[in-house]
C-alpha cells in the first residue's frame, strides 16, 4: 500500500547538533513542491547537548497541527531512537548512522525498538558517505551527515530531487556558493543511497505538483511562524520602535524585526530589562510613533507599572505576551496558555485595556496590525496574547491579504485644531471619553502628563469629583472599543450550528481543534467550535448565545485550571460542564483532542487531563 | 509657526506649586527656564521627563511638553521619546532615590548609550516626599532629624558613577546658584551625547545636616580654578582614560573643598548618529514625521515563499 503525500517526519538529536537546520530544509523543500506543512519544535532551555526534536507534517490537504505519529524519523543520536520509538507509525522507518549507532536488537533496554517488529531500521553508512564527498587531503565535516539524512529522507519518499536542490540553494544564498554546492552534493549522496539500496521498500511517498512552475510568488505558499506574522502585521501598521529584553519564546519577534530594521525603518532596542522595554515604548508612543514590546510571563511581571501608567496617561502601546509555563521561570521553552487572567488583571488599580488573542498565523498578522489602530484610537494599552506553540510553529499559509487595512491614528490635536478651539486640555472630558492628543513638537499643544490622577489639563488632582470624572472617562472608552471592535470580530464559529458536541477554545489550540473536528467527522461525530479572540472587551452576548444552543459543551485549554471557563462563567453565568486540559508544557496534537472528546462523549467526565505519550486521566 | 522671540512667560505654567518654602527645587526650575529661554528653545520642541518624588513635580511648573512618570523609570521613557523625535530637546530630571536606588539600572545603562539627552539628579540625600528616609547618597554615619539611627551604608557618588557609566558630559551644580546651574544646563543640552548633572540640593525640611549653611563655605567652581575637563582628541584612548581618571578623582574631593562645575566632556558619536546610519528614514527626518499609511509588506511575504 502506498501512502501518498501524507507523511509525518521527525528529526531528533542533541541541541546544537543541527536538528533545526535539517527540519528547515525538509519543511521548505516540501513547501516548494506545493505540499502543506505544519512543523513544531520541542527543545530544552539549554545551549548544547539536551535532546530536542522537530516534527514536520507534510500533507496534501490543509493541516494546522501535528499528530503524535512518526512515519520517518531522522535520528542524529541513539537517544532519539529510544525516546521516539514508541510513537513510530506501523511501517515507519528510522534513519540513523549505522556506523556509529549499534542497536542491539536483543537488548531489552532498547525500549520500544525491540518490541516493534512493525517498523524498519535504515542504518546508513553515514561516515563513509560523508568521507566520500571529500578529497584525500580534506578534513571531512561530519555535520554534513545531517544533510545526507535529509537527502536520504527524500530518497525514501521518492520526492523530486530538483526541489531539494532548489531549496538548499535558496537557504544558503547569502553564503559562499560552495556551501550550497556542497550541501546539494551531500543531499544527493543520501538521496541516491536510499534509492539504490531501499527502492520501493518504504510505503510513504511525496509527490510534487510542480506548482512552483505554474504559479507566481503571491499565489504560492509562505512557510511562516506566528511570531513572524505578528511582526509583519506590526510593520504593516507602521511600527517604528520595538523594545525588548531577551526571553523565550518572544525573542524571535525582535530578531525578525532587527533583521529587517533598515528596510522597514523600525528601530529595535535591546533594553536593560523589561521595565525599560515597556517604558521606552511609552516614551516613543507618547511622542507619536507606533511602538511595541513583546515578552513572556516573567518579563510581563516586570512591565506592570508601565502598563498601568500607559492606561492612566492614555498612551497607546502594544505589548505582545507570548506565553510559556509558569510560575517563576517555569519551563522557558515550552507551551502553556496560563496568562489570560494575568493579562486581564495585571497591575494595581482598575485600568482599561484591550486583550486580543490570535489563534493562527493569519490572525497574528491581522491582530498585529489592528492592535495599533485600537491602541491609538482609544489611547490605551493593547495586549496581544499569543504563546510558544503559535509563535514558534511553522505552517504553510497563503499570502496575507493587505486589502482593507487602513491605518487609523485616532484623534490628534494639531496646531490648527488647537488654534480653532482657542485652548487645549489633553484630558478634556468628551462624550466618547477620547480626548485628542497633542504630539510633543506641536506648537500650542504643550501639556504635562502624569501617572497621578489628574485634571483635564493634566495637573495632579486628588479631588473626589475629578476622580469620578476621570475614571468614567477612561472606562467610557471601553464602550467605544466595543463599537469599533464588535462582538462579531471577537469570536469565530466553525462547524454546523447543530452539532453533537460544542468546543470552546482560544489561542493556539485552534489548529489542533479544527483538524480534530475533521477527524471526528470521519468517525461520525459532528462538532462545532467557538473561538474567542478577545478577553477584553469580552464578547459576552455571543459566547452566551453559542453556549445556550450547545448540546454538549467542552472547553479545551492548554493549562491546569481551564482559566477561560472561569472567565466565561463570570461574564455569562454559564457553566461549561466538560473540560479538556493539558498542562505538561506541550501543545495539543489533533489526535489527542480527538481522544479527549471521545472520552467525554463516552463517559461524560467533568475533566479530561491529557499528556504526552498517550497520557489520559479523567475526573 | 510663529517665530516671535520667546519670553520668560513662555516657560511658565499656572499650576500651583506645593514644594516646601525654601526648597532647592525652586532654583532648579528657575535655572531650567532661564537656560531654555537663553537658548531660545521653543517650548513645543522641549520635553521634560521626570520620575516620582518632589523632583518629579518639576515638569508641572515648566511650560514645555512634560511627562511626570513612574518612580525610577524616567530615563527609559525619555530614551523612547528621543528616538521617536530626535529633534526634541529632551531633559530628564529625577531625585537621588529615583535615579540611584529604584532606577539605578537605567542610570547605568543610559550612560552607555551616549544618547543626546540631559539627565539631572537632584541630590539631597533623603527621600523627602515619604518623610525623610535615607537615600543612596546619604553619607555613612549621617543622621537627619527624621531618622531613628544614623545611616550604616556607604553613599554613592553620582558624578563619579556617571563618568564610569559612560556619560560624556558630567558636571555638578548647586541648586541655589541659579546662574551657574543654568550655564551648566545650557552646556549639557548643547553637548551631543548623554549629559549628566548632579545637583546638590538642600532639602530644608528633612536634611538638617547638608544645609545652605553647610554648602556655602565649601563649594568652589572647578572651571574658575582652571580645571580642564575637555578631551581634546576623543579618538585618543589614552587621553580619554587620563581625563576620566582625573575627573573621578576630582569628583571625590570632599571636606573643606567641594567642587562644582564640569568634570568631564568628551565628544563621541551619539546614539542617534548610529541610528541615522542604520535607518534611512531617520536620517531624512525624525521617525514621528513620516507618514505610515499604505505600507506594503510584499517583500516580507516573498522572502518566506518557497
Amino acid at each position: 500500500m502506498v501512502i501518498l503525500n501524507r507523511v509525518c517526519w521527525m528529526a531528533g538529536g542533541p541541541q546544537g547538533g543541527g536538528v533545526n537546520v535539517s527540519a528547515d530544509l525538509f519543511a521548505k523543500a516540501c513547501v516548494a513542491g506545493g505540499l502543506n506543512v505544519f512543523g513544531n519544535i520541542e527543545y530544552n532551555s539549554n545551549i548544547k547537548g539536551e535532546h530536542s526534536f522537530y516534527r514536520v507534517r507534510a500533507w496534501d490537504s490543509n493541516i494546522r497541527s501535528h499528530v503524535n505519529l512518526v512515519n520517518l524519523l531522522v535520528a542524529l543520536d541513539s537517544e532519539t531512537i529510544h525516546t521516539h520509538a514508541y510513537e513510530m507509525a506501523p511501517g515507519g522507518g528510522i534513519i540513523y548512522d549505522g556506523e556509529e549507532i549499534n542497536l542491539d536488537m536483543s537488548d531489552k533496554g532498547v525500549a520500544g525498538v525491540t518490541q516493534r517488529t512493525d517498523i524498519r531500521l535504515f542504518p546508513l553508512p553515514l561516515t563513509t558517505i560523508v568521507k566520500s564527498l571529500y578529497g584525500p587531503n580534506e578534513k571531512p565535516n561530519m555535520i554534513m551527515k545531517n544533510t545526507v539524512m535529509v537527502g536520504a529522507s527524500f530518497g525514501f519518499l521518492e520526492y523530486d530531487f530538483s526541489l531539494v536542490e532548489r531549496t538548499i540553494r535558496q537557504m544558503f544564498k547569502n553564503k559562499k556558493p560552495t556551501v550550497a554546492d556542497f550541501n546539494v552534493k551531500a543531499a544527493r549522496a543520501g538521496y541516491d543511497h536510499a534509492k539504490e539500496n531501499y527502492e520501493g521498500i518504504f510505503e510513504c511517498k511525496l509527490q510534487s505538483d510542480h506548482y512552483y512552475d505554474r504559479k507566481s510568488p503571491d499565489e504560492r505558499h509562505m512557510l511562516i511562524r506566528g511570531n513572524e506574522a505578528l511582526a509583519m502585521g506590526a510593520v504593516k501598521a507602521g511600527l517604528k520602535y520595538y523594545a525588548y529584553y531577551p526571553i523565550t519564546p518572544a525573542t524571535p519577534i525582535a530578531h525578525y524585526l532587527e533583521e529587517h530594521s533598515s528596510e522597514c525603518n523600525v528601530h529595535v532596542e535591546q533594553t536593560e530589562d523589561e521595565i525599560a522595554s515597556v517604558c521606552s515604548v511609552i516614551g516613543a508612543a507618547h511622542t507619536g510613533v507606533r511602538a511595541m514590546t513583546s515578552t513572556s510571563g516573567p518579563g510581563f511581571c516586570l512591565m506592570l507599572e508601565g502598563l498601568g501608567f500607559s492606561s492612566l496617561t492614555e498612551t497607546p502601546i502594544v505589548i505582545g505576551l507570548i506565553q510559556r509555563p509558569g510560575p517563576s521561570t517555569g519551563m522557558p521553552t515550552r507551551q502553556d496558555q496560563s496568562d489570560i487572567r494575568f493579562a486581564l488583571h495585571a497591575g494595581h488599580g482598575e485600568s482599561p485595556r484591550v486583550i486580543m488573542i490570535p489563534g493562527d498565523v493569519d490572525e497574528c498578522f491581522q491582530i498585529g496590525f489592528e492592535s495599533f489602530n485600537i491602541a491609538e484610537k482609544f489611547q490605551m494599552p493593547v495586549i496581544i496574547l499569543s504563546d510558544k506553540h503559535l509563535g514558534e510553529s511553522y505552517i504553510t499559509s497563503k499570502w496575507f491579504s493587505e486589502e482593507n487595512m487602513a491605518v487609523d491614528r485616532g484623534l490628534i490635536a494639531t496646531e490648527e485644531y488647537i488654534k480653532k478651539k482657542g485652548s487645549y486640555n489633553r484630558y478634556e472630558i468628551t462624550e466618547s471619553g477620547i480626548s485628542p492628543r497633542a504630539i510633543p513638537g506641536t506648537p500650542l499643544g504643550m501639556f504635562r502628563t502624569t501617572g497621578d490622577e489628574h485634571t483635564e489639563y493634566g495637573s495632579i488632582s486628588e479631588d473626589a469629583m475629578e476622580r469620578i470624572k476621570m475614571m468614567d472617562k477612561r472606562f467610557r472608552k471601553m464602550h467605544e472599543v466595543e463599537k469599533y471592535y464588535p462582538e462579531e470580530k471577537r469570536i469565530k464559529v466553525y462547524g454546523d450550528l447543530r452539532a453533537d458536541v460544542s468546543i470552546i477554545g482560544w489561542g493556539s489550540t485552534k489548529g489542533a481543534i479544527l483538524d480534530a473536528m475533521e477527524m471526528l467527522k470521519n468517525d461520525g461525530v459532528h462538532a462545532n467550535y467557538l473561538q474567542i479572540l478577545s478577553a477584553s472587551p469580552f464578547p459576552s452576548r455571543s459566547v452566551k448565545k453559542f453556549l445556550d444552543s450547545a448540546k454538549k459543551r467542552i472547553i479545551i485549554e492548554n493549562n491546569y485550571s481551564a482559566l477561560m471557563s472561569g472567565i466565561i462563567r463570570e461574564m455569562t453565568g454559564v457553566l461549561i460542564e466538560h473540560k479538556i486540559v493539558k498542562y505538561d508544557g506541550r501543545p495539543f496534537s489533533c489526535d489527542s483532542i480527538v481522544n479527549g472528546i471521545k472520552k467525554v462523549i463516552k463517559d461524560s467526565p467533568r475533566e479530561v487531563i491529557l499528556g504526552e505519550q498517550g497520557y489520559e486521566r479523567a475526573l | 509657526m510663529s517665530e516671535k522671540p520667546l519670553t520668560p512667560a513662555d516657560y511658565r505654567t499656572n499650576v500651583h506649586n506645593n514644594w516646601c518654602p525654601g526648597c532647592g527645587d525652586f532654583g532648579i526650575v528657575a535655572a531650567i527656564q532661564k537656560s531654555l529661554l537663553e537658548m531660545q528653545v521653543r517650548p513645543e520642541n522641549a520635553l521634560l521627563v521626570s520620575g516620582i518624588g518632589c523632583s518629579g513635580k518639576t515638569p508641572h511648573y515648566i511650560g514645555t511638553y512634560g511627562m511626570h512618570t513612574i518612580h525610577g523609570r524616567s530615563l527609559p521613557i525619555a530614551t523612547g521619546a528621543k528616538i521617536a523625535n530626535h529633534e526634541l530637546t529632551v531633559i530628564d530630571v529625577s531625585g537621588d532615590g529615583d535615579g540611584l536606588a529604584i532606577g539605578a539600572g537605567h542610570f547605568v545603562n543610559f550612560g552607555r548609550k551616549n544618547s543626546d539627552i540631559l539627565y539631572m539628579i537632584y541630590n539631597n540625600g533623603v527621600y523627602a516626599l515619604t518623610k525623610g528616609q535615607a537615600s543612596p547618597t546619604m553619607d555613612k554615619g549621617m543622621k537627619t532629624k527624621s531618622m531613628e539611627e544614623p545611616s550604616i551604608k556607604e553613599p554613592i557618588n553620582p558624578a563619579s558613577m556617571a563618568i564610569q557609566c559612560g556619560y560624556t558630559f558630567v558636571a555638578r551644580a548647586y541648586s541655589y546658584d541659579i546662574n551657574h546651574l543654568s550655564s551648566l544646563i545650557k552646556q549639557g543640552v548643547q553637548h551631543r551625547g548623554s549629559a549628566f548633572i548632579e545637583i546638590m540640593q538642600a532639602c530644608p525640611t528633612y536634611n538638617d545636616v547638608k544645609t545652605k549653611e553647610y554648602f556655602t563655605p565649601i563649594l568652589y567652581d572647578l572651571q574658575k580654578e582652571g580645571y580642564d575637563a575637555v578631551v581634546k582628541n576623543p579618538s585618543d584612548a589614552n587621553e580619554v582614560r587620563e581625563k576620566k581618571l582625573a575627573a573621578i578623582t576630582k569628583s571625590w574631593e570632599t571636606g573643606a573643598k567641594y567642587p562644582i562645575g564640569v568634570f568631564l566632556k568628551v565628544d563621541f558619536q551619539t546614539y542617534e548618529d548610529y541610528l541615522k546610519e542604520k535607518m534611512p528614514m531617520m536620517k531624512e527626518k525624525p521617525l514621528v514625521k513620516h507618514d505610515i499609511s499604505g505600507i506594503k509588506i510584499t517583500h516580507l511575504m516573498e522572502e518566506l515563499t518557497f
